[in-house]
């Protein structure tokens, strides 16, 4: 039986640096004492969780290790359907076997760029703790931190900059790296192109008149660009003092759908609770 | 033939029996308590593994005294996806006939985690938190061992959906024997933990509102509760800017004991007077450190100049950056304007920006059908889970007691009415009489 509370989880900088240290303590006595990592599940249409990692195997004859598995036989798939919610869990059950390998990036940087897509920002804070400081040394680890903080702090003009900088192999030669790069320039690219356009809808709803070089910064866009989206989205632009108007109008969403069996299904349901 | 405490004599009671209550009492009157464990995770006289022999489903009583006894004695290791499948696919019902053996699986499965890696051991807790309860709402110690193995190795993505489904209403005693009054406090704080980590603030809060109400015998206050509390006020500083009042039954002297923190002289400067929240942070690094408090602290103080604002667009409709950040206390505009844009992003302020000034507004009143109908089912799953507890709770034995009790006492003076008020809804279900004879 447990008498106290267990300790809460570091929430600090310097709390996240220490318990990153134990970790890899742990990490390594682990990985010292244990086999290979598991293979990962398959895909699997359902919401519920993946099956858990079964014991370890490595493909001598191939040479794939599991989170390279993992890598092509799920997260690749769901990559190229752009199914973010699938390739978070599958991502996640492929991961809960912390080895210290360096094939660990293949799970891990889809993982964080997945959420950041969907803006889980501290799951994908919480993601990156857990690796071992050597694998967060890696040149592509360093700079998914570095993009996480800059989207933690929504700090627009780093985002952009630090998203161009994301190298797209995991430091890992082997058969799988081309499919990795192919799959992480895919996720960087929807990173970019998902964070403009909620970027786009919040300037749409909380400006009504914003600089032409102010909007770019946000945006991360040339004058070029931005102007023509602006126009498409119904903003007006004054040329000569270089301010655009922004409108929410051509953001509004399809009107209702008309009354289906659904519906009434749930009013009358509605009306059968009131008459209890 | 084989002699009676032999493990082909438990197999053939196994494969044989269609009760699973008595081939629980068969398991357990012919293996001599002492060397039980021993006898199950043998093989069998020809040399077979018996769980390569019985199904996990049809045979789930069995397959779990075998399979929990060779993860005790830790002879003939199953794999993990053999535990996984067993758990996934074994008829729960049968399993709730040995809650001990239940237990010493959750136990084993946790001690076999941790020998490699504790995250291992989170998909199957999950499933068996999720299946083994009769319904969601119960808490059993398999919850807790998840929520502890959660927040030890920060996986809380792994476990927000599933606390996000599962509020605890009921405990499940009878299922784990084991279920003591700290694990409902464990689990509850450790859930608002979780959640507080992935920011979902309000729910964190419920969370740790349960684990501070919750009654004790004699007045009692636990430890976990003081810390909950702590939690809960900065999540509260966090999430909307002031600390909500407590529930009319909380203990009081939990009150008083927060009131003698460091936390209570934070909460009440917060967010007007950074000075005084600064000094506080610098005087007690130390303590608030070895509490694990900080970062909860740091963010609440970098969120201080936020509540501020809030509170200018009760004054005032139209400000100047400049204007906002003299009151406030910042001096760039530019960081004045990025300040206000991620407040209307975050729906902490309603207003529109221009270049230099910003004009606030009242929250939106359109709603769209979608809101409007989750709000609709979110209410009416609540009612019905109100009505089911207090269905549930007139059926209890010491309700009615009572209840009858204070009929009784009451009779002469106040006739038939008190069935009425207690039982308003039960009332109309017509089925009263029925269970006052069953009771």
């Amino acid at each position: 039986m447990v008498n106290g509370p267990p300790t809460p989880p570091p929430t600090t900088d310097v709390e996240i640096q220490d318990a990153t240290k134990e970790a890899e303590a742990e990490s390594n006595a682990a990985t010292a004492s244990t086999p290979a990592p598991a293979p990962a599940a398959e895909p699997d249409a359902e919401p519920a969780p993946p099956q858990q990692p079964a014991p370890v195997e490595v493909q001598a004859a191939t040479h794939i290790d599991a989170y390279q598995q993992a890598f092509t036989m799920s997260l690749a798939s769901q990559i190229q359907a752009k199914q973010w919610d699938s390739l978070i869990r599958h991502a996640e059950y492929a991961d809960l076997v912390g080895y210290d390998l360096p094939t660990r990036i293949f799970v891990i940087a889809p993982l964080i760029l997945a959420y950041l897509i969907k803006d889980q920002v501290p799951a994908a804070k919480f993601a990156l703790n857990r690796i071992s400081t050597k694998l967060s040394r890696s040149p592509l680890a360093q700079s998914l931190l570095k993009l996480t903080a800059a989207v933690s702090d929504r700090n627009y003009r780093e985002i952009y900059s630090r998203l161009s900088q994301v190298p797209l192999n995991g430091d890992v030669n082997g058969q799988v790296s081309a499919q990795f790069a192919e799959g992480m320039s895919t996720l960087v690219a929807a990173f970019g192109e998902t964070f403009q356009m909620r970027t786009f809808i919040l300037l749409s709803t909380a400006y009504s008149e914003i600089s032409l070089s102010l909007a770019q910064s946000y945006l991360g866009m040339s004058q070029e660009l931005l102007l023509k989206a602006a126009e498409e989205y119904g903003w007006k632009f004054d040329a000569n003092n270089q301010i655009l108007s922004p409108s929410a109008a051509a953001l509004k969403g399809p009107s209702p759908e008309p009354a289906t069996l659904g519906s009434f299904d749930f009013i009358s349901n509605s009306v059968a609770q009131l008459e209890l | 033939m084989a002699p009676e405490a032999s493990i082909d004599n438990i197999f053939h009671h196994i494969t044989t029996s269609n009760s699973p209550g008595a081939l629980n009492h068969t398991i357990r009157s012919t293996l001599p308590k002492e060397g039980r464990d021993l006898i199950l995770a043998s093989p069998l006289a020809s040399g077979q593994d018996p769980l390569s022999v019985l199904d996990p489903h049809t045979n789930s009583l069995g397959y779990l005294y075998i399979l929990s006894a060779r993860l005790h004695i830790q002879n003939a290791m199953p794999s993990w996806s053999a535990i996984d499948e067993f758990c996934n696919v074994c008829n729960i019902e049968q399993l709730r006939f040995a809650p001990e053996r239940v237990i010493l699986l959750v136990k084993s499965i946790v001690k076999l985690a941790n020998a490699s890696d504790p995250r291992l051991a989170i998909p199957t807790l999950r499933t068996l938190a999720t299946r083994y309860p009769k319904d969601p709402s119960h808490l059993t110690t398999i919850h807790t061992q998840l929520l502890i193995i959660c927040a030890q190795t920060q996986s809380f993505s792994l476990i927000t959906d599933f606390l996000e489904a599962n509020p605890i209403t009921n405990i499940a005693k009878e299922l784990t024997p084991d279920l003591h009054y700290t694990d409902n406090l464990i689990y509850h704080y450790l859930a608002g933990v979780s959640l507080a980590a992935v920011n979902k603030w309000a729910l964190a809060e419920d969370y740790f509102e349960v684990c501070i109400t919750a009654p004790a015998a004699a007045q009692t206050i636990s430890g976990i509760q003081l810390e909950a509390l702590k939690k809960l006020k900065l999540v509260q500083l966090i999430s909307s800017g002031n600390a909500s009042p407590l529930p009319k039954y909380t203990n009081g002297n939990l009150l008083k004991m927060f009131r003698n923190t460091a936390y209570h002289a934070f909460v009440e400067a917060y967010p007007s007077k950074p000075d005084v929240l600064k000094r506080i942070m610098d005087k007690e690094k130390n303590h608030f450190t070895t509490e694990k408090n900080m970062g909860l602290l740091n963010m609440a103080l970098l969120r201080a100049p936020r509540w501020q604002v809030k509170k200018l667009t009760q004054t005032y409709v139209t400000l100047s950056f400049g204007d906002i950040g003299r009151q406030v206390g910042i001096t760039s505009e530019e960081e004045v304007r990025d300040l206000l844009l991620s407040m209307i992003e975050a729906g902490d302020i309603h207003g529109t920006l221009s270049t230099t000034t910003v004009t606030f507004s009242d929250p939106p009143v359109h709603f769209s059908k979608e809101q409007i109908d989750k709000v609709l089912r979110a209410a009416q799953h609540e009612a019905m889970r109100l009505q089911d507890l207090e269905w549930e709770m007139g059926r209890s034995k010491e309700f009615l007691q009572k209840a009858s009790k204070n009929q009784q006492s009451e009779w002469g003076s106040q006739g038939m009415s008190m069935d009425e008020d207690l039982f308003p809804l039960m009332a109309d279900r017509g089925g009263w009489s029925q269970d006052i004879e069953i009771a």
